[in-house]
């Protein structure tokens, strides 16, 4: 997540769903908390309970919005407007938490000259490279003094790269009033952002806007604390990521972050998606978020790999040791230091293997096999057509999920296949379909929304022949290793050469065997490699070879052979530090050094929560900081790593130790509000450049074109949600009764007052078109959805959930056949929370 | 928006207590006539009143039957009999609250009497006091010392009968059912009135000679069906808005064609001008009318006013 | 009798994620729907409580044409467990009983399918499943109350909405909670379900709005309390074919017996 990443320095969520209870008001937008998240919810119903303002920011009335205090309609598209104009008013009133600002901020940094701002260039930041689409990024650096090179031994491979690289402190402004100091290119970038602005963009009736402002300000500082809830309706945006950039911006201006009851919550999906990213599900990270090697950089050996990503300053010194620590996991006693722990055999990218470009590879005939574990791309992806026509090119293909999904049947169930527009017979794709067991019926770990990992039991065999997701992955690297035993060519290396020794224990009580997920968690945890004992802290990991552990961040998660924090189960009234294991080090709200003043106080005795003893830093939860490090304590003038960060700087895996205001992404360093790629209106801030100008498209891809902006054919702004009742695209909900006859069918949400437009009564069937294909729904005719007045004109939104599909008990369109296949430039996440449509009353097909 | 009356939910009552509610009517009109014929006639008023009697018990029987029917457990039979006795309590059920109950007790305790009735006719009408088993004592309860009291037990009996066929309807939640206090007496004269019809009926043959009986019969009946006119509309007039559920589409077209037109107003023309048909026609066919004039009533009641 | 057992359903708190639907079903191993289709009303695809579905979440969307009143209601019904119950009145074989628990219970080797309870219940909470063609309902799941556990809705509630425990103990805290509320500012506060209804209902609400809005009887009779007017309906036929029968025969008799005494005396 480089949203929030870029601005705190981890991706992950930087408080918990329990803290929210602690809040004197909580912001929800681009998410539907109550819906989605409805366990989590009760922490917010505790702060409502408690006093505190709950408001629903959101273009339908939800489900959240029935249980908030208030509220705030607002345009699908139009966040970066909305929440551009809350800083704004937060700048110009003089509302932000000066202390707090000037010193855990860069607002005092000054950036270098070459820096222009999209106010100076209609829209567009300087260094756009317009053929490439993307930013010349060293044009926005801050001006630093000259460092000043480390005198003492260098140790170690870590402190001789940190050595190497180490740059100078940034060159700073105290007073806030240098004109290209962070602050007042701030001010300035944002100072367009006006109550009426909002009003013209978002369709948000000014005084609505300003009493959001008013309650989110008045409920800041040092007595009291705001956090913003975020989850897919921010993130699925082409400026998806500068979205919660501006998010970040604001919670650092107001002083919320590292504070209870303040910070960013990022609500997940999914049981256990923040898991599945420390663990590598995406294709540009290794666990623990260290980077793939590529050959796009110098990564031609370990050491130059690690040159390239190491950061000099801050806690990311570290990054030899996690990564040497990780090849020894994968690879055992074959990985030494003289052949490099085996990181040539490493795979490089050669480009974006993201998923899109991965099915236009598919498309093109370039991949030839693919897995789909609990994955159902046939309508869970963009476009989902193509990606249908992707999977039909294909040599063959595993699906492995509890039911056939639609990714497993596309090849007769599909809408193009039944409507005959093809042909069975000429999709080649072979698919073997394997029935899974589900979460009940193996043991292992879920890592929340909190970063905790909660360990859950076995409670009862899988039916028949099914077998869980971990079984079947370790058998077939079981079998691999079988088939490749007498392979003398050096590529198949890392094939002999993986530890793959996790074989299940003899009793356990069940008829079917797991593979000890146990063992697992002990090598994610990490070991030394002699004594064979579990380290306790990545504190402790080395970057020569002596420790091996399979991702980083979890260290601490089973300290020693006996105990498995993950399954800790004493929970107390609040932090509860003994229920489960919150990454990184047991840390429930992180950058939490920031709940105390500089001087290492608690802001206020209604809110602290880590402050300074006298000899270290303690309070109610893990302190997120060198625990004996003094508040007063200088930065060493020749410091690398933490020794270049002081005593006030909170945020240690920031190179500075300080939030970054300014903070560089693909697509700049500031957020700007730019249209949707289908804009039913222009860019009222700049009309030169309606869209996000870094913005990815996927020209090649077929029947893939998006709308651009005031497409007449397509007037209606949409956006796609989820309900509590489906999970997902239904692969594990619209096949169980109980829950398909909830919500049976797919629809569609429109205001009355377009429906009467388009003489359309509540439960018609409608047609919903865009440029990529069409769907069909219920009409569900509620006045929650509205019509917004941008700028003198009136914008019709409509909503329409994502969970449908062509198989299982509750059937019906799905909404990715409308989706554009289109990326953030930092994430590479398409936009279907806004996007251009037309609806029409009726069938696809009449008398269907 | 979420109506009450919408969130209920209706017994799904259908054919079987229709016509359960239909001859109970009957059976219960046809024996407090015959009753009231013995107790209160002249001799040969007496003599002819037997008549009624052959149909009570039968009609009864066929009650307890198609409540069998109607129970939706699958052993119908077993259900039947716990009714009255519960094994799980060992202990009778009876239940002055619930109208069902009472039902039961009344019809299973007027079965007796009913049956006695029904052989008192046989006995009478084929002269076979002789042959049939504890005939004395049959006999004696409808012309001894006892008849006054056992036939006005009877009668309050089959009265209750005829009541309950109604409070059953109005004893419930159901918005028609419950709404208005009409329908038991509704039920009660339309019960009566079917019984004087089958009387009548059953006496074709015995036209001539019981000429004076049937006439004053029908001429009650007469009143009867007169009075349920009246209290059809003061049942409309009293259901208020939920009065369009039974005046219109095919329950309107029941309760008007076919119960005020059919099975009233048609009947009476016949009896009043009889000669549009024929004296014998017009004697059968109006008699046939009410009869289902009072089955539709009874279905567009217990049926149609589920359609809600 | 142990303590009353119930649930206080405070809708203030309900997120009408449907959870207790779900886990009702799944405790009470409940059939899916025979027919299941979108509704259109609003989120709402139940529609009503049945023998298939003992818990239902209403949603009451309450806007105006301008949306300057925007609400969205939420409620999670089921059995009220009544304390006068309609159903057990009028259940002819004593099937519907209060168990040790103060709750109403259909006991089902009990039940005969006559389906009179169906239409006793004021709320419309029984019907009938078919395939055992008894009456069913909500049991506030009787068997892990004998276990010690609470309600599955309850359990799974997320949000605390459902409260499962001693009547008197949820009692006072509704009321605390409606107070809280109406400091708050919510106009409409209601607790549903006190004694005045059915002698007081052991699974009750706390509504935000009128009963009538979540489709609640506020005066609603007992079964028992319609029999005395439908005995007099009755009873006023039965007079008037008492009188019917009266002029039929004895009128008639007395004319006879008349013209033979003046016969006799003529002679």
């Amino acid at each position: 997540m480089p949203g929030l990443g870029t601005s705190f320095g981890r991706g992950g969520a930087t408080t918990t769903p329990r803290d929210l209870a602690e809040s004197d008001c909580i912001v929800i937008m681009g998410s539907n908390f109550a819906e989605n998240h409805p366990v989590g919810f009760k922490w917010v119903l505790k702060a409502k309970e408690k006093g505190a303002k709950v408001l629903s920011i959101d273009p339908r009335f939800t489900r959240t919005s029935a249980l908030a205090t208030s509220y705030t309609p607002m345009r699908s598209g139009s966040d970066i407007a909305f929440l551009g104009g809350l800083i704004n008013y937060v700048l110009q009133n003089e509302k932000y938490f000066k202390e707090y600002v000037l010193n855990y901020t860069n607002a005092s940094f000054i950036v270098k000259d070459t820096f222009q701002d999209t106010e100076d260039l209609e829209g567009l930041f300087s260094g756009f490279d317009a053929d490439k689409r993307s930013y010349n990024q060293s044009l926005w650096d801050f001006e630093r003094d000259e460092p000043v090179k480390p005198t003492g031994e260098l140790k170690t491979l870590t402190e001789r790269i940190a050595a190497k690289k180490l740059k100078g402190h940034p060159k700073r402004d105290e007073t806030l009033q240098h004109p290209r100091s962070v602050f007042q290119i701030l001010k300035k970038h944002f100072a367009r952002y006006t109550p009426e602005m909002v009003e013209q963009i978002c369709g948000t009736p000014k005084q609505d806007f300003i009493k959001i402002a008013e309650t989110i300000t008045e409920n800041s500082g040092k007595d009291r604390t705001t956090a913003f809830c975020y989850a897919m309706g921010w993130t699925q945006h082409t400026t998806g990521t500068q979205l919660i950039r501006a998010a970040g911006i604001l919670q650092s201006l107001l002083g919320n972050m590292g504070r209870p009851g303040g910070g960013i919550m990022a609500l997940r999906g999914h049981s256990n998606v923040q898991g599945a990213t420390d663990l590598s599900t995406l294709y540009n990270l290794l666990n623990g978020y260290l980077n793939t090697p590529t050959v796009k950089k110098n990564h031609d050996t370990l050491e130059n790999y690690l040159f390239e990503e190491t950061k000099p300053t801050g806690w990311w010194v570290n990054y030899p040791k996690y990564m040497v620590s990780l090849l020894k996991a994968m690879f055992g006693d074959a990985a030494t230091p003289e052949n490099q722990f085996g990181y040539d055999y490493l795979p490089k990218l050669i480009g974006n293997h993201s998923h899109y470009n991965m099915f236009e590879d598919m498309h093109k005939g370039i991949v030839k096999g693919f897995f789909a574990l609990g994955q159902n791309p046939a309508i869970g992806g963009q476009n989902a057509k193509f990606q249908r026509e992707a999977l039909g090119k294909l040599d063959w293909m595993v699906v492995r999920d509890p039911f056939l999904t639609e990714t497993a049947t596309f090849w007769y169930k599909a809408p193009e296949v039944v409507n005959g527009e093809i042909n069975t017979e000429d999709i080649k794709t072979e698919i073997f379909f394997f029935p899974t067991a589900v979460f009940a019926e193996t043991d292992g770990s879920f890592t929340n929304t909190s970063r905790m990992a909660q360990w859950k039991e076995k409670a009862a065999d899988p039916p028949g022949d099914c077998r869980s997701d971990i079984s079947f992955t370790y058998e077939l690297g079981k079998r691999m290793k079988e088939l490749y035993k007498n392979s003398t060519n050096d590529r198949d290396w890392p094939i002999h050469n993986f530890t793959w020794d996790y074989e299940p224990k003899e009793e356990d009580g069940f008829k079917i065997k797991e593979p000890d997920t146990v063992a697992m968690l002990k090598e994610i945890n990490g070991y030394y490699v002699n004594s064979g004992k579990q380290v306790e802290k990545f504190a402790d990991l080395k970057d020569d070879g002596s420790t091996a552990c399979g991702c980083w961040i979890y260290t601490g998660v089973f300290p020693n052979s006996e105990t498995n924090l993950a399954a800790s189960r004493k929970g107390d009234d609040y932090v509860s530090l003994k229920w489960g294991f919150s990454w990184p080090s047991n840390r429930h709200v992180i950058y939490n050094r920031a709940s105390a003043d500089p001087a290492g106080r608690p802001w206020s005795d209604r809110k602290k929560y880590v402050w300074w003893d006298g000899t270290k830093w303690t309070g109610l939860d893990v302190p997120d900081f060198v625990v004996t490090k003094a508040p007063d304590s200088k930065a060493k003038p020749d410091g690398i790593g933490m020794d270049y960060l002081s005593g006030t700087d909170p945020f240690i895996m920031n190179p500075d130790g300080v939030i970054q205001l300014y903070g560089p992404l693909a697509d700049g360093p500031l957020p700007t509000h730019y249209e949707p790629v289908d804009a039913p209106v222009g860019n009222k801030l700049y009309p030169k450049y309606p869209h996000n100008p870094a913005a990815i498209y996927y020209k090649n891809i077929p029947h893939n074109e998006v709308h651009g902006v005031g497409n007449p054919k397509y007037p209606h702004i949409m956006t796609t949600y989820r309900v509590t009742e489906h999970h997902l695209s239904g692969a594990m909900s619209r096949w169980l009764p109980w829950l398909a006859e909830i919500m049976p069918e797919v629809f569609l949400e429109i205001s009355p007052e377009l429906a009467r437009s388009l003489g359309i009564q509540n439960g018609d069937w409608v047609t919903i078109e865009t440029a990529r294909s069409k769907a069909e729904a219920k009409a569900l005719v509620t006045k929650r959805m509205r019509p917004f007045h941008i700028d003198g004109k009136v914008v019709h939104q409509v909503g329409m959930p994502i969970h449908w599909g062509y198989a299982g008990i509750a059937t019906g369109s799905a909404s990715n056949e409308l989706t554009a296949i289109v990326g953030d430039p930092n994430a590479n996440i398409h936009e279907s929370k806004a996007f251009t449509c037309n609806v029409r009353k009726g069938r696809i097909k009449e008398g269907v | 928006m979420y109506l009450y009356e919408h969130g209920l939910q209706n017994p799904h009552w259908h054919w079987e207590i229709t016509l359960y509610l239909f001859f109970a009517g009957v059976a219960v009109g046809s024996y407090i006539f015959a009753a009231f014929g013995q107790l209160w006639g002249s001799k040969s008023d007496q003599r002819h009143s037997i008549t009624g009697y052959f149909f009570t018990m039968p009609l009864i029987a066929l009650c307890g039957i198609l409540v069998i029917l109607d129970f939706t457990v699958s052993d119908k039979v077993r259900a039947f009999t716990r009714v009255l006795w519960n094994p799980r309590d060992l202990a009778f059920n009876f239940k002055p609250t619930s109208m069902m109950s009472m039902g039961a007790w009344a019809i299973s305790v007027f079965g007796i009497f009913a049956t006695i009735s029904f052989l008192y006719a046989v006995i009478k009408k084929y002269q076979i006091e002789s042959r049939v088993p504890f005939s004395k004592l049959i006999v004696g309860f409808h012309e001894g010392s006892v008849k006054k009291i056992y036939l006005t037990i009877g009668i309050l009996l089959a009265g209750y009968i005829g009541s309950y066929t109604g409070i059953l309807l109005t004893a419930t939640q159901w918005p028609i059912w419950t709404h208005t206090s009409v329908i038991p007496l509704l039920f009660v004269i339309s019960g009566v009135s079917t019984g004087l019809a089958v009387i009548v009926l059953a006496m074709t043959r015995q036209k001539r000679e019981a000429e004076g009986y049937i006439h004053r019969l029908e001429k009650t009946d007469t009143y009867l069906m007169v009075a349920e006119i009246i209290v059809i509309g003061l049942f409309i007039f009293n259901l208020g808005p939920l009065a369009k559920v039974m005046i219109t589409g095919s329950n309107g077209l029941l309760l008007f064609g076919g119960v005020l037109f059919a099975g009233l107003i048609v009947p009476l023309l016949l009896r009043y001008r009889p000669n549009l048909l024929g004296e014998k026609e017009s004697f059968i066919l109006s008699n046939a009318l009410i009869l289902i004039g009072g089955l539709i009533l009874r279905y567009v009641m217990v049926v149609g006013a589920q359609n809600f | 009798m142990a303590e009353s057992k119930g649930m206080f359903v405070d809708t203030s708190y309900c997120t009408g994620c449907k959870g207790c639907q779900v886990a009702c079903k799944e405790w009470n191993n409940l059939p899916m729907a025979d027919h299941i289709g979108f509704t259109g009303n609003s989120y709402d695809n139940t529609e009503k409580l049945s023998a298939q579905n003992w818990r239902h979440v209403k949603f009451i969307e309450q806007f105006s044409d301008d949306r300057s009143m925007q609400r969205w209601l939420f409620m999670s019904d089921s059995c009220k467990h009544c304390q006068h119950a309609g159903c057990m009145q009028v259940c002819p074989t004593n099937a519907i009983i209060r168990t040790e628990f103060d709750t109403v219970y259909v006991d089902q080797d009990v039940c005969i399918g006559c389906r009179y309870c169906v239409a006793g219940c004021p709320f419309g909470v029984i019907s009938m499943d078919e395939v055992s063609g008894t009456a069913k309902k909500c049991t506030l799941c009787y068997d892990r109350l004998q276990e010690g556990m609470q309600p599955a809705c309850a359990q799974t509630c997320p949000t605390g909405a459902i409260q499962f425990g001693n009547v008197e103990e949820l009692r006072a805290k509704a009321e605390a909670r409606a107070q809280v509320l109406r400091k708050s500012g919510e106009q409409e506060v209601h607790i549903y379900g006190t004694e005045e209804t059915f002698g007081g209902l052991n699974v009750f609400y706390l509504l935000l709005d009128k009963p009538e809005v979540y489709g609640l009887p506020t005066n609603g009779k007992l079964p028992s309390q319609k029999l005395g007017r439908g005995y007099v309906s009755s009873l006023i036929g039965l007079v008037g074919v008492g009188l019917a029968g009266l002029l039929t025969f004895r009128a008639n008799r007395m004319k006879m017996l008349e013209e033979q005494k003046d016969e006799h005396f003529s002679s």
